[in-house]
């Protein structure tokens, strides 16, 4: 997955602040892409959000996971194919969340096709 | 006797130079700085194409900002040096939710106690979240206060009844939604494993929050872990509507 697909996906849904892509097993985040520059502390710890829900090996880890709070929704979607690889973005509120995963989905299996 | 509509063109003459903030100016007597703040709130939310707002009171400015989809997307330059330095964190960037305590005290510090408001409209090609006026409402005490987690529980209950199936609490303890439907084992002991503190997932949800989770206890089910009065809980509803169950617990609080 490159920053353009990044910055696409994001430009896709009009409240996405953020989306970034991490390596749970590494805690480091590989790329991102934001409304505004944010400090690296808010990508540290949506990273470490993505490593908690995915850690490598854990039993009851979800395919995909989204964190609702008042302030607006993480959303969390884990690659089929490389399971270190998770996709992270944050939603104000009101957003519509129905087509997220399947919009990340897509962009997983594009880039894991090499288109 | 009919009523009378201009004609087609003019229509859509009209329609553009509202799309493009032409309207007259909108003038406001605000009698102290809560109506104020109402009184520009409100008419964020009157945007819902991107506006670029001007605020003045009388020839003072007061400050620039930008609109868009009913919420407040950005904050421009204040009239006041000394508050524009004051608040340059939250000064000409797009806004997200997590700015909502700055700017709500840049809003008091920059709005009069008293004065006529004068709001102009331009055009704007800002795009981006922002901050629902709702939100700068609650925030500031003239909106009703948010409902508190039961009465968001029992307003989810009421609007998700179709897609709901049981609310698991722990031990055993289970309120099933639909007759007849019982939990299977293995995806109770999923559950307790999830809201088993601290290593369960349920230790990275916070008192307001709900994480929606798919893929985990079988694929039918979705699970959505919070926190009630009485302690942690799980709700466990159909897969397909976990994205639509955090959009709509990410909204309540906003609900009137």
């Amino acid at each position: 997955m490159t920053r353009d697909d990044l910055a696409d996906l994001r430009r896709d849904f009009a409240d996405c602040e953020m989306l970034q892509l991490v390596d749970v097993a590494a805690r480091t985040v590989l790329i991102s892409d934001s409304i505004s520059r944010l400090g690296q502390e808010h990508h540290d710890a949506l990273c470490a959000q993505a490593a908690a829900l995915f850690a490598p090996g854990a039993v009851d880890s979800p395919g995909c996971a989204l964190l609702a709070s008042p302030t607006g929704t993480r959303v969390f979607v884990a690659s089929q194919l490389d399971a270190t690889e998770v996709l992270c973005g944050v939603f104000a509120p009101g957003a519509d969340l129905s087509m997220v995963e399947e919009a990340t989905r897509a962009v997983f299996a594009r880039s894991e096709a090499g288109g | 006797m009919s009523e009378r509509r201009p004609p087609p063109d003019v229509q859509a003459t009209l329609a553009r130079a509202a799309a493009f903030g032409l309207a007259p100016q909108r003038r406001y007597a605000a009698a102290h700085r809560e109506a104020a703040l109402a009184f520009f709130l409100d008419q964020v939310k009157t945007c819902q194409l991107p506006r670029r707002m001007r605020l003045s009171a009388g020839q003072a400015p007061l400050l620039q900002a930008d609109a868009a989809g009913g919420r407040l997307l950005r904050l421009g330059p204040l009239g006041d040096d000394a508050l524009t330095r004051a608040f340059v964190d939250v000064l000409d960037r797009p806004l997200t939710a997590e700015d909502l305590p700055r700017v709500v005290d840049c809003l008091v510090a920059v709005m009069p106690e008293a004065a006529v408001l004068m709001l102009t409209l331009g055009r704007s090609d800002l795009a981006g979240s922002g901050l629902p006026p709702a939100q700068v409402f609650q925030a500031l005490g003239l909106y009703p206060a948010a409902p508190d987690r039961q009465a968001r529980l029992d307003t989810l209950f009421a609007a998700a009844e179709e897609v709901l199936i049981a609310l698991y609490t722990g031990q055993d303890k289970t309120r099933l939604f639909r007759n007849g439907t019982e939990l299977p084992r293995s995806l109770i002991a999923c559950l307790d494993r999830l809201l088993a503190g601290p290593g369960g997932l349920i230790g990275m949800v916070g008192p307001e929050d709900m994480l929606c989770l798919t893929g985990v206890g079988g694929p039918d089910h979705g699970i959505g872990l919070l926190h009630l009065p009485e302690g942690p809980a799980a709700l466990v509803f159909e897969a397909e509507a976990s994205a639509d169950l955090a959009a709509f617990w990410a909204e309540v609080p906003l609900m009137p």
